[in-house]
């Protein structure tokens, strides 16, 4: 989905210096837009103690149901309100930006682990590991993904740990495709036959030659992975199957927030917000990458 | 055509092998599958004499070899044995769960139109002003209905058709009027998707040598994109449509716990909050055999309507 036709523009655009991006960054008013909004939730989930006006633990009994600060019944003291036992809406929501991109993160990360691996074998060995992982990745892919994971969460009581890793585990198809897809068209390059015929080891090849040109493709589709790991984390605490009480997280702030929707509206809109700003963060930053960088990849 | 047909449906037996593996590695893993067996309760199996346990667990075949569980598993599976439900009287699960399957289907189907009705014009209108101010509208659309999570989208539904304007039902279901708000809550989503994915086929195809040759005999700007464009372009969004089952019955998990749409979505929650692993099993296979189903269609569909596509 580049705006700019291939060719000649695409060659001018490689090996972008990290000033040049910035540059280019600075003409996609979205992408800029991401760039921020990501930096401040990384730096408030980083300072989380220093940022949070109150402990996102401390229930207030006296000072259940306060609306946000703009509203008649405000109260200076809570800027965003407080929930059903009072407790800082702001602090909760600073402290559940931590579990949604620790999660994001580190569930990205493992499933980049897994699926650049497998991608990466997958497209150049063909044959039968290529067989293999189309296997496994059907059987993944017929699952309902929700269905999947709150069964496994379901099962075996649900914890962040266990987040992360079903995320890892089951979270690597698109990577694993848009890597393998690379490395076919990459395979026969003169390079990778010169490295080979020069007598480097298979894994050298893989890590040195191979790798390296896969990389972009790699942090776009990372980029947006995050964006949907952090979704699908904050519906599974939603759901009761993500991240568990004392954490605070999002997911959790919004499903207690339901329940009194009928009277105060704040307590489940603000930490749907505050997922959507974030998601739409790493998704505008995402696709400014795709579009500038790596116009291959597409899922 | 006969020999593509059978090699595709002999491709959906491995797949089958691993969806019912890993659900009995999960399953298995998890505990005693005899304390589940007896309602989930090691208090029930201490109780039990252990002779009567030690019998039961010999006539469920629970003291065999694992592998050969699994075999147990597997021939129960592909007869549609699940074993009995213990939250719904002891019901066979898996009816139970296709009792289900029409109301899931109603919602699934609301969803898709929704998603069809705002995409296609969406995308056809984005392809035909590219770059100018209707793509750049339907492209911010695109990307915060990925960015909103349609859990967080049905509550501010709620929030605004139900509270405050008291146009619509909270939840329930009965009418119409109850599918309306779950059906735009599940969507939505589909709806960005399918709109950018149309985008992005049209403007490849539009700019096709034949796309041109049709433009230079004269034809309108919009009979090329209509006739020419888009009926191009519709084969792989025909695709993505086939494709979504498992996207929608993923979605109409959340979805239907919010709405209180009695479908499989909120069986299977209930199910596993419950921990009836016989319903919580049934749901697993069935909704991936559907999802293969969703896939197997469309890929014949795909082989009868693309005449360029033969079949070895």
């Amino acid at each position: 989905m580049t705006t700019t036709s291939p060719g000649e523009e695409r060659v001018a655009k490689r090996a972008p210096g990290l000033r040049r991006a910035g540059r280019e960054l600075l003409r996609n008013p979205p992408a800029v837009f991401g760039a921020v909004v990501l930096t401040v939730f990384v730096l408030v989930a980083l300072f989380a103690p220093l940022i949070a006006p109150h402990n996102p633990r401390q229930q207030n009994l006296g000072d259940r149901f306060t609306p946000p600060v703009w509203d008649k019944a405000g109260d200076a003291r809570y800027l965003l309100g407080t929930d059903q036992l009072g407790r800082d809406i702001l602090s909760r929501l600073v402290y559940g930006s931590r579990v949604a991109l620790a999660v994001g993160v580190f569930g990205t990360g493992l499933a980049l682990l897994i699926g650049v691996t497998l991608g990466l074998c997958a497209g150049y060995f063909g044959g039968r590991v290529d067989a293999i992982v189309t296997r496994i990745t059907e059987v993944i892919i017929s699952i309902p993904s929700s269905i999947l994971y709150i069964t496994i969460l379901g099962v075996f009581g649900p914890s962040l740990w266990l987040l992360i890793l079903v995320m890892g585990l089951f979270g690597w198809i698109t990577s694993a495709r848009v890597v393998r897809g690379e490395v076919l068209s990459l395979r026969n390059r003169e390079y990778v036959e010169a490295s080979i015929g020069l007598g480097q080891r298979t894994a050298q090849v893989l890590i040195k030659h191979v790798l390296p040109n896969v990389l972009g493709s790699i942090i776009v589709v990372g980029t947006l992975k995050v964006a949907s790991m952090i979704i699908l984390e904050a519906s599974l605490s939603f759901l009761g199957f993500g991240v568990q009480p004392p954490a605070v997280t999002w997911g959790q702030m919004l499903s207690d927030g339901r329940r009194f929707i009928t009277s105060s509206w704040w307590l489940a809109t603000l930490p749907g917000l505050a997922i959507s700003l974030l998601t739409l963060s790493l998704l505008f930053l995402g696709n400014w990458l795709r579009d500038n960088f790596d116009p291959r990849t597409y899922d | 055509m006969f020999g593509y047909v059978l090699r595709r449906l002999l491709q959906v037996i491995p797949t089958i092998l691993g969806i019912t593996l890993l659900l009995f590695v999960v399953v298995r893993f998890s505990g005693d599958p005899l304390a589940i067996y007896l309602g989930d309760d090691d208090m029930v199996v201490g109780q039990v004499g252990s002779d009567q346990v030690e019998a039961l667990r010999a006539r469920l075949g629970l003291d065999q070899p694992l592998p050969l569980q699994y075999v147990y598993f597997l021939r129960d599976a592909l007869h549609g044995d699940f074993g009995r439900s213990f939250i719904y009287q002891n019901q066979p699960a898996l009816p139970l769960v296709v009792r289900r399957l029409p109301a899931t289907a109603a919602l699934g189907g609301a969803a898709l139109l929704i998603g069809i009705l705002i995409s296609l014009p969406a995308g056809l209108i984005a392809a035909r002003f590219r770059n100018r101010f209707p793509d750049t509208f339907a492209s911010f659309y695109a990307v915060v209905g990925e960015a909103i999570p349609n859990f967080w989208l049905g509550i501010m539904l709620i929030l605004l058709f139900s509270v405050n304007l008291r146009l619509l039902p909270v939840s329930g279901s009965g009418t119409w009027r109850h599918l309306i708000l779950p059906a735009f809550t599940l969507g939505t989503g589909m709806s960005a998707l399918l709109m950018r994915l149309l985008r992005g086929n049209l403007i490849e195809v539009m700019s096709l040598d034949y796309i041109r040759t049709a433009r230079a005999k004269g034809l309108s700007a919009r009979s090329v994109l209509f006739k020419h464009g888009l009926r191009n372009a519709a084969i792989s969004y025909i695709t993505v449509l086939g494709l979504s089952v498992p996207g929608l019955l993923s979605g109409s998990v959340v979805t239907e716990s919010i709405f209180a749409w009695p479908g499989m979505g909120l069986l299977f929650i209930t199910a596993i909050n419950g921990r009836d692993m016989a319903v919580v099993q049934a749901i697993v296979v069935f909704t991936a055999f559907l999802a293969i189903l969703g896939n197997l269609v469309v890929d014949l569909v795909y082989v009868v309507v693309d005449p360029r596509i033969t079949y070895r």
